[in-house]
């Protein structure tokens, strides 16, 4: 037998120890004797086994009297009966009626009162129409569509319970048929929409309060708000936007706590991720599952499909993946944030009772990127859009969408940075979901929907760290920092120069007793050296910066804002950090912005925020002395008067126009992408083997549209006129040339943003301003002055180009 | 050792007839009673009731350690176990099924209790004294009498030492006698990682148990 296996290492002997002293380990004759063996060789471990043993023989000792410790409580049946009386949905099955009598048997006290209760109560609700003369009317049973709770697959019946003072059903804003699910968190996001059901029995107005606690493994996050609830029992519904943690443990839960001058209510709700999911949403009257087809078809298919599979030997695969989630427009989200997990949103009949605060969410959210359907039943009205905007005709939808006949028009308007197309086939009526092209169908209408960018809180580069560039590159919070280099070279002048060149000194003129002044002169100097180049620090005050993307379009008044804070706290304290207009505020990640300051992770994961119902401030926001926090927040910010503009090609290939700025603020390194007409051609002669002669070749031609940019600098408060020669550049010269879409000119970027525009159809305005006025108001601004990067479509060109050929890098 | 404790402490009961369930000179198994139970039998699920509850309400006790809380756990598991019990597909055993809701409950109890922390945790010295009688009954010798009941109590006064993760991972196998395939159902993480769990929780037991009696001098 070889040594290492005779001989166990201690590492391998110890996990079997507690089963070797109790007698329990199931090991072979030979596990046993290696083990024996290396007991024989290790002092260590025969200590250790003696102390298993002694701990093994007491806690079995102590599993053999289980109520050891335990004080005695007899199991109480009658209570856990009496719940499953009042919460038992069965109770008119036969099984259940035997089983009540037999419980009534046993109670006969009970069971008489409860007769005698359940006779009087007939009795008076019988009267009742008698009384009004109403028993010769048919008692109609209406499915209250308008309500706010009533759903196909949701059964949550408010009479079901008996009636606490205040009850809460929570949910999630888009319910999916497959269960609760958090929707709203995709991609950079951690925002979880839910709407919670409150019915106010008390008979007259209260205040509560409902916070949700994201118990999360990695996290720990609160959300608050105050809740006024109204006189009266019907169900009230409060949408809720609270900030979940970013981790992907199977066990992530949120505790909602509603409490007030009324018995508190508490509720858990499990939920999952959905990153990188299509997943389209349905608001309108239709219910749960209508943008899919029946469950039956899908598995019908899918048998199908995959006895192809199996036939043609592929590997299993899985069919019609995707996800439908609905939503009442009732309880549809009046935030733009609460859209925001939603790839493409269908919008059917019932979508016109949106409210106006609903309606700016969805335009806004479309503005910043979304993608909306417009069923017959929708309007453009909802979306704030004329009956005259332009559009382009999409009238051939065969055969990638099967359900729709050739021919069928499909406009596609352009609203901001998102789209909307309006189908005239209500795909949501019941035939269809007996088709699997169903699935198919919305496949190929998403994608004729997609937007010109991604939905802006989805894109990296709004998360990203604030521009690092220019002034305060190195000190972007003006901590009066020393250059690292400075800091090297004092040491390496003190330690390496003055000290021994000082030494050499002294003994050479042998006069080293004066060291007892020389030495203590030059720890002085050195010593005076550092606090000066540490002094600023100390005079250090409390400031932020902020960057992100500010996403609006031509002629608007609001603009939406998705960005990144950094706050620099000089001194330790709780910290009032509230922030305009915030529809939410979450944590920022770890990075280089946080300095260092990471404590023990604990810290920078926990975040207290309290939602008024305006906006979402964090009011107690603990901190040590010098730290850095970041937090992200998305807004709806107010964009004074907006930007139009007039914009016109000249023959010449000029761009000629008139911009007028009237939000108050200063456009830095403004460009301007105008749609692309121009069509390069490349040509590429592929030699011909077959042949093998010169005159045989083979001539292809590539085509590619590109965006001409239009660099007009600063875009100052008032009305800009400029004329300049336009530029061609490709989409990826896009991301290159806009700092906050991606690395800056000339600068290295810390992070490669994912980002660039596809063909523009509408000319848009990219710039940078400052964002003083953006984020939190706490502290004193120390951002850069273009660190927040602008994006408004503009208005179409006044009149369309001729097409220009570039052949070869000429033009023809 | 009573009947409802032993079918406790048996591993599976589901095929063996159970003297409480004997209905018309027939004796019930207890997948009988959960079919009954499933079909709205009240009666039946009494029955498994009875077999359980001591157990369960042990089992919330020594997680909570507070007997009115862990009495509401008990109430809340088997009301949650009645409600879903047509999802009870009977691959691990019942008593496993009733574990994992008490537990998961237990642990939303304890995440609360740490929002709203109470002032003072543990055993009142009254209700300990339970300890020493009960294992005072089991032995003939005074003395050894004394000493088991000391000897417990220094196991117990150990395992509240423990946080509560180890503790529950411990009390699972050691004192509930459960499988690791079980404790991994229970617990919530995979088969594989029920061992390394086991074996950090015995060696921090060892650590505090040792250190008990290092502080009592023996």
């Amino acid at each position: 037998m070889p040594w290492a296996e005779k001989f166990e290492k201690c590492s391998s002997v110890g996990p079997r120890l507690w089963e070797y002293a109790a007698g329990t380990l199931q090991a072979s004759a030979a596990d046993a004797a290696r083990i024996e063996a290396h007991l024989v060789r290790c002092s260590k471990c025969r200590v250790r086994l003696e102390e298993f043993r002694r701990a093994s023989a007491a806690l079995a000792l102590y599993a053999a009297a289980p109520e050891t410790g335990i004080p005695p409580r007899a199991p109480d049946w009658q209570s856990v009966h009496t719940r499953l009386e009042q919460a038992d949905p069965r109770k008119t099955t036969a099984a259940a009626g035997v089983s009540r009598l037999r419980a009534m048997r046993s109670h006969p006290a009970f069971a008489l009162s409860a007769l005698g209760f359940g006779l009087c109560t007939t009795l008076f609700a019988a009267s009742i129409p008698l009384a009004l003369g109403l028993h010769n009317k048919e008692l109609q049973v209406q499915n209250d569509r308008g309500g706010a709770i009533v759903s196909e697959e949701a059964s949550y019946t408010p009479s079901a319970k008996p009636k606490a003072p205040v009850e809460m059903e929570v949910g999630s804003m888009f319910g999916s048929s497959q269960g609760f699910a958090v929707t709203g968190r995709a991609g950079s996001l951690h925002t979880c929409p839910l709407v919670a059901y409150v019915t106010n029995n008390t008979g007259k107005a209260v205040t509560g309060r409902i916070s949700i606690v994201d118990a999360g493994a990695l996290s720990s996050r609160r959300y608050e708000r105050e809740i006024q609830l109204d006189a009266g029992s019907e169900p009230q519904a409060v949408l809720l936007y609270p900030s979940v943690s970013g981790s992907y443990s199977a066990r992530q839960q949120l505790i909602v706590t509603l409490r007030g001058p009324f018995p508190s209510q508490e509720e858990t709700r499990s939920y999952s991720y959905s990153d990188g999911m299509i997943r389209m949403a349905l608001i309108g009257d239709a219910g749960y599952g209508r943008l899919l087809p029946k469950k039956q078809v899908i598995e019908d298919y899918r048998k199908v499909k995959q006895e192809q599979d199996r036939v043609a030997g592929f590997v299993k695969r899985q069919y019609l993946q995707y996800s439908g989630s609905f939503a009442r427009p009732e309880t549809a989200p009046d935030r733009v944030i609460g859209y925001d997990g939603i790839t493409t949103l269908v919008l059917s009949e019932g979508a016109e009772r949106l409210n106006p605060a609903q309606r700016s969410a969805l335009r806004q959210w479309v503005i910043g990127g979304g993608s909306v359907i417009l069923l017959p039943e929708a309007d453009l009205d909802l979306l704030g859009l004329a009956a005259d905007t332009p559009f382009t005709e999409m009238t051939s939808a065969a055969p990638a969408s099967p359900l729709i006949p050739s021919g069928t028009p499909l406009r596609r308007y352009t609203l901001g940075m998102g789209a909307v197309l309006t189908v005239p086939i209500d795909l949501t009526q019941d035939r269809f979901r007996d088709r699997w092209e169903l699935a198919y169908t919305w496949d190929d209408l998403r994608t004729r929907a997609r937007p010109m960018a991604n939905d802006i809180a989805h894109l990296p580069s709004a998360w990203q760290t604030p521009s690092r560039y220019g002034f305060y590159a190195n000190d972007p919070f003006r901590l009066g920092l020393p250059p690292l280099t400075t800091v090297v070279y004092l040491f390496t002048g003190y330690f390496l120069l003055a000290i021994p060149v000082t030494f050499v000194i002294l003994k050479r003129t042998r006069r080293m007793n004066w060291a007892w002044a020389t030495g203590p002169t030059l720890a002085f100097l050195f010593g005076g050296a550092v606090y000066g180049f540490t002094a600023d620090l100390h005079k250090s005050k409390l400031s932020r910066r902020t960057g992100g993307l500010l996403i609006s379009t031509a002629g608007e008044k609001t603009a939406r804002f998705v960005g990144l804070s950094e706050i620099f706290f000089p001194t330790a304290g709780s910290y009032d950090v509230s922030i305009p207009y915030a529809e939410t505020t979450e944590l920022g990640g770890d990075g280089p912005a946080t300095y260092g300051d990471r404590g023990n992770g604990i810290n920078l994961r926990s975040l207290e925020t309290v939602d008024n119902g305006m906006a979402v401030s964090v009011p107690r926001l603990s901190v040590p002395n010098l730290a850095f926090r970041r937090l992200r927040h998305s807004q709806t910010v107010p964009w004074g008067d907006g930007i139009t503009a007039d914009l016109r090609l000249t023959d010449d290939g000029k761009a000629v126009g008139t911009i007028r700025n009237e939000t108050g603020r200063t456009l830095e390194n403004a460009y301007i992408l105008l749609p692309g007409l121009v069509k390069k051609t490349d040509r590429q002669y592929v030699y011909n083997t077959a042949t093998a002669h010169k005159h045989d070749l083979i001539y292809r031609s590539y085509t590619r549209t590109y965006n001409r940019v239009v660099k007009v600098d600063r875009i100052a408060p008032g009305i800009t006129k400029f004329s300049r020669y336009t530029d061609y550049r490709n989409r990826m010269s896009v991301r290159e040339s806009y700092p906050g879409f991606g690395a800056p000119p000339g600068i290295a970027s810390p992070q490669s943003a994912g980002f660039y525009l596809e063909r523009v159809p509408v000319p848009v305005l990219i710039a940078q301003t400052s964002g003083e006025t953006l984020g939190p108001t706490i502290g004193r601004y120390v951002g850069s002055p273009y660190a927040v990067t602008v994006a408004v479509t503009l208005p179409p060109l006044r009149t369309a180009p001729k097409a220009t050929t570039i052949v070869n890098g000429g033009t023809k | 050792m009573s009947a409802s404790l032993a079918v406790w402490q048996s591993k599976d009961v589901s095929g063996v007839p159970l003297a409480a369930g004997a209905e018309n000179g027939a004796l019930l198994t207890e997948r009988d009673l959960i079919a009954r139970s499933c079909e709205g039998d009240r009666a039946a699920f009494e029955q498994l009731y009875v077999l359980y509850a001591t157990g369960i309400y042990r089992c919330a006790y020594r997680l909570l350690e507070d007997a009115d809380e862990a009495d509401d756990i008990r109430q809340e598991t088997f009301v949650r176990a009645y409600q879903s019990l047509a999802r009870f597909r009977g691959e691990a055993g019942f008593r496993t099924y009733l574990l994992t809701i008490c537990s998961n409950l237990c642990r939303d109890r304890m995440r609360q209790r740490q929002r709203r922390p109470v002032s003072s945790y543990g055993l009142a010295p009254s209700e300990f004294a339970v300890t020493s009688q009960t294992l005072a009954r089991e032995c003939t010798d005074p003395l050894s009498q004394l000493e088991q009941a000391d000897q417990a109590e220094r196991v117990w006064r150990a395992l509240h030492r423990l946080p509560v993760a180890p503790r529950e991972i411990l009390l699972l196998r050691h004192v509930e006698g459960l499988e690791i395939e079980e404790i991994a159902q229970i617990v919530g993480c995979t088969k594989i990682s029920v061992p390394v769990r086991l074996f950090r929780a015995r060696r921090q037991f060892k650590d505090l148990f040792l250190a008990l009696l290092r502080e009592e001098g023996e």
